[in-house]
């Protein structure tokens, strides 16, 4: 096949893109560097005063701030907690793994709305949780969850286990069971075995599933508006808000800017850290990127 | 008259030259084997002739007619892949017939001419199956009837027997060569086994690091391997030696580590290259002291090293010091490991070859 | 941990071996036991939402779990805009599917099989909006097509303008899983039937595309459940009348919590199930959601 045959048939997704993705992304960054002309109106600029009034301004500052916390112990928790379930699914019997993987995957069918509406009734002060907790006397009074940083963060989690295990499980298989089994037949115990052997050859692998579940939740908009009653203020509802409640376009434009650049970040640092890892297992020469015999 | 040749074919890969000004002429309804290790260019050199690959330098000519920038679908070769290659989501008749389907024969056409390919490889009543619910060497005839059902001027098989065991291995090659000499089809045939291109093949292509060694006869080939590398490669010995003195067509030479001169043949050699003692295995004898049997002094001292039983025979390989190193034969069965042993030979038997 | 099995004294060329001892056996038993505990509480953390959206639809008046009073009247009160709303949801959601697919098959032959220039930089580009979160690409479609209106083009708010959001929306998880799959095909398949005279379109239609059947069924599959779940993209291209699914469950949330919200909603949990169970049931779920 001759060089040029093939670009004509990347050109109608790439039109496509081009027009209905590239362009708006380049205008709505320009639309940042506009002056606020009343509701629904801009125009002049270029400025950077948008951005350096939402900068300056510790209220209107706060959403970043709120987006990076919550991004931040969303990603951890999830990690944390969808290591032990993809480790279940990998080394578990077929039908109990297939059993297991049906209940992962099909709370990831289920709408985000769905999701976040059960958790209300959940979370709310007179809820199954506060139940639970002042049952079992943890807590003397009912604990704000719904509306609370708290009760979004457990709802982000809720929501993304999925995708964290769904981007474990190739890492988890990649230990294959004769490894485990060879550690046994030298006598080592489970545990032994786990953190001598599983946990530092899938460490690594955790760290892309922990910056996508990052950049999932900086850029959540469901579940944040749901659960947080308005209280919880991440960068996507004050994008909703500043654009189509208050018609501000700059300022909407210079937080979808601050969410962009924020994302980009953390794609950035993963493809850095895929790329540090791809390096050293050059140099070490192909044995040591093998990890199954 | 000549169906496909060759004129110096070249192929680059960045500066790493994977064949190297290869001419090649093979004669209609021949049976030429390519053999080489890996890495010597053999399976290049095929899809080059089958057109999957374009060489960088030289052209190909198919009966006549110069192919060398055509794709493979104006070639009418058939290929056999390593791996088969079957299409998974059809049925044999259904990927025997492709082929022809392309060609936009009528139904019936197609539906006689994928009976009787299937009759050739003795696959009839297989035609419903799917690739996978065959055993391997079924899906092996599968591909071969693919690849003639087109009915091709040349018939391109690279290691096509890589994936069977050794005792299916053999009953498929008198199968392929049976179909291939009903049919008269010119092939060219890849492998790296050397026992399977002796048993198959009319003329064998020894390659090495993408050059030609020697084209040449099975029975020429194993005889009198041009080069110290081809003498290995066909199961001879080669052990360095010095040349004392040669005169035209024979000579002198020391063994290292020997202080015996022995006989040998082949043409003068050159100074300034290497030498090496080339020797048929069945042409060493063994005994345990040193003495004349049958004509032939046995005067070089070794130990055996290593002693492998075939069956038909034991394979003896005899450490003379320094390096050299002989294969032997022990019909007998007289030697043990550790054995110390004499060996010597008929001075026409042992050749002088430089690489 | 080094304290639970420490490497066998060295002893000379006869090295003792210690065998395993007793307490390790107990020790295995009580890690393998607390990570059952730990993965069932986590399996039950997952069902839980489910269990309580279904459940609180069959409350009668308040929303409350477990129900206060059992009935059916929830499901009667769910009113016609409701349906309305999944109706566009559904048709969004396979349109823009069936349209990214068509976009991404050949971008995904060319960038896989092709010989060109770039190609490592023309995938990343392909990739891109992976990248952007859905509501940055909300607000910037939306920008968009306030600055095409006076030009005549009418995308705000119409049916194509959503559409057209969602196809960018699924865009690159349908290519993700193309090239995949792709690659993932031996080229001597394709090559084989060039040998045996067929093209370049006829082997990617009867060769390579039948070879990406299962591919193309998960990612349409991915595809339709990401359009329907997104409320982002649609919450600037959709006016609140007209809106999808998911956002007018979330509009009327923010209103009030009622039963019939929840009866709603159990009616989208038991479509989605079902959804999951027959592609669960005829593809096997693992293998449509897991990459090759």
């Amino acid at each position: 096949m001759n060089t040029r045959r093939w670009y004509p048939v990347l050109l109608p997704a790439a039109l496509f893109l081009i027009v209905f993705f590239v362009w708006p992304e380049v205008q709505f960054l320009r639309l940042s560097f506009e002056e606020y002309q009343g509701q629904a109106r801009s125009g002049g600029g270029p400025t950077l005063r948008n951005y350096t009034d939402v900068l300056s301004d510790p209220f209107l500052r706060k959403g970043i701030l709120t987006t990076l916390r919550l991004s931040a112990i969303v990603a951890v928790i999830t990690a944390l907690v969808s290591y032990p379930l993809a480790i279940a699914i990998v080394r578990a019997g077929p039908r109990l793994a297939r059993a297991m993987f049906v209940i992962v995957v099909s709370s990831m069918f289920m709408s985000g709305v769905v999701r976040a509406l059960g958790w209300r009734v959940l979370l709310g002060d007179s809820g199954m949780v506060n139940d639970v907790l002042l049952a079992l006397h943890v807590v003397d009074t009912p604990v704000t969850l719904y509306g609370s940083f708290t009760g979004v963060t457990i709802g982000m989690v809720h929501l993304l286990i999925p995708y964290a295990v769904l981007g474990i499980i190739p890492i988890v298989e990649s230990v294959s069971p004769q490894l485990l089994q060879a550690s046994y037949g030298m006598g080592a115990s489970r545990p032994y075995t786990f953190f001598r052997v599983t946990l530092p050859i899938t460490a690594r692998g955790l760290i892309a599933p922990l910056l996508l579940v990052f950049a999932l939740t900086a850029g959540a908009f469901t579940t944040p508006t749901l659960l947080g009653g308005g209280r919880v203020g991440v960068l996507s509802i004050y994008i909703r808000e500043q654009t189509l409640m208050l018609l501000n376009y700059p300022r909407g434009a210079v937080y979808a800017a601050i969410l962009l650049v924020l994302v980009f970040a953390v794609f950035l640092a993963g493809f850095l850290a895929s790329g540090r890892r791809a390096r050293r297992a050059k140099r070490r020469g192909p044995a040591a990127t093998e990890v199954t015999p | 008259m000549t169906d496909l040749e060759l004129r110096g074919i070249t192929h680059r890969y960045g500066t790493n030259v994977a064949v190297r000004n290869v001419d090649l002429a093979v004669r209609s309804g021949e049976f030429v084997t390519i053999l080489g290790t890996s890495g010597s260019g053999k399976t290049t050199l095929l899809r080059m002739i089958g057109g999957y690959l374009f060489p960088s330098e030289g052209r190909v000519v198919v009966g006549g007619r110069d192919v060398t920038r055509l794709p493979p679908q104006q070639r009418n070769i058939g290929t056999v892949f390593q791996n088969y290659a079957l299409f998974p989501h059809m049925s044999v008749f259904d990927n025997v017939a492709y082929g022809l389907r392309v060609r936009r024969m009528s139904r019936a056409a197609v539906r006689e001419r994928v009976g009787e390919t299937l009759a050739t490889v003795g696959l009839t009543g297989f035609e419903k199956r799917l690739p996978h619910e065959l055993s391997g060497g079924q899906q092996q005839r599968v591909a071969l009837a693919r690849a003639i059902s087109i009915q091709p001027s040349i018939l391109l098989m690279d290691e096509p027997l890589g994936a069977l065991d050794a005792r299916l291995r053999e009953s498929i090659q008198l199968e392929i060569k049976r179909v291939q000499r009903t049919l008269k089809i010119t092939t060219i045939y890849v492998t790296h086994d050397q026992n399977e291109a002796f048993a198959m093949s009319d003329r064998i292509v020894l390659m090495s690091h993408g050059d030609i060694v020697s084209v040449d006869t099975p029975e020429a080939l194993f005889m009198s391997p041009p080069t110290p590398f081809a003498a290995e490669f066909v199961g001879h010995c080669a052990v360095p030696v010095r040349v004392v003195r040669w005169n035209g067509r024979a000579g002198q030479v020391l063994v290292p580590g020997h202080e015996v001169e022995v006989t040998a043949v082949g043409p003068t050699p050159e100074a300034d290259k290497p030498c090496y003692l080339v020797i048929a295995p069945d042409k060493v004898r063994v005994t345990e002291a040193p003495g004349t049997t049958g004509g032939v002094a046995a005067q070089l001292r070794g130990r055996v090293v290593g002693r492998r039983f075939t069956g038909l025979n034991v394979v003896l390989t005899i450490d003379l010091g320094d390096g050299g190193r002989l294969t032997a034969l022990d019909p007998e069965r007289r030697f043990r490991d550790d054995d110390v042993v004499h060996v010597g030979w008929n001075g026409d038997d042992a050749k002088v070859l430089q690489p | 941990m080094t304290t639970v099995m420490q490497a066998p004294p060295a002893t000379g060329d006869t090295a003792v071996v210690v065998p395993p001892s007793r307490s390790s056996a107990r020790l295995d038993r009580i890690w393998r036991i607390g990570f059952g505990v730990i993965v069932a509480a986590l399996l039950l953390f997952l069902l839980a939402p489910l269990v309580v959206v279904i459940l609180t639809a069959f409350n009668d008046r308040l929303v409350a779990f477990p129900p206060q009073g059992w009935s059916l009247e929830s499901f009667r009160n769910v009113p016609g805009y409701m349906f309305e709303a999944l109706w566009l949801s559904v048709r969004v959601a396979a349109l823009a599917t069936v349209i990214a697919m068509l976009l991404a098959f050949p971008a995904t032959i060319a960038l896989v099989r092709g010989e060109m220039r770039g190609k490592a930089a023309l995938l990343a580009f392909f990739q891109s909006p992976l990248q952007v979160p859905a509501i940055v690409q909300g607000l910037a479609l939306y920008q968009l097509y306030i600055a095409l209106n006076p030009w005549g083009v009418a995308l705000r708010g119409s049916f194509t303008g959503l559409l057209i959001g969602h196809v960018i929306l699924v865009f690159p998880f349908i290519l993700n899983a193309m090239l995949g799959r792709v690659a993932a095909i031996d080229t001597n398949l394709e090559l084989a039937s060039y040998g045996l005279g067929a093209g370049f379109l006829r082997t990617t239609w009867l060769v390579t595309l039948p070879l990406m059947r299962p591919a193309l069924i998960a990612a349409g599959f991915l595809a339709f459940l990401v359009s329907f779940d997104d409320t982002s993209i649609s919450l600037f291209l959709t006016q609140v009348g007209g809106a999808t699914l998911p956002l007018t469950l979330l509009y009327t949330s923010e209103q009030a919590l009622s039963p019939m919200l929840y009866a709603m909603s159990a009616i989208v949990v038991v479509f989605s199930l079902v959804l999951a169970l027959v592609v669960d049931r005829v593809f096997g779920l693992r293998t449509v959601m897991s990459r090759d």
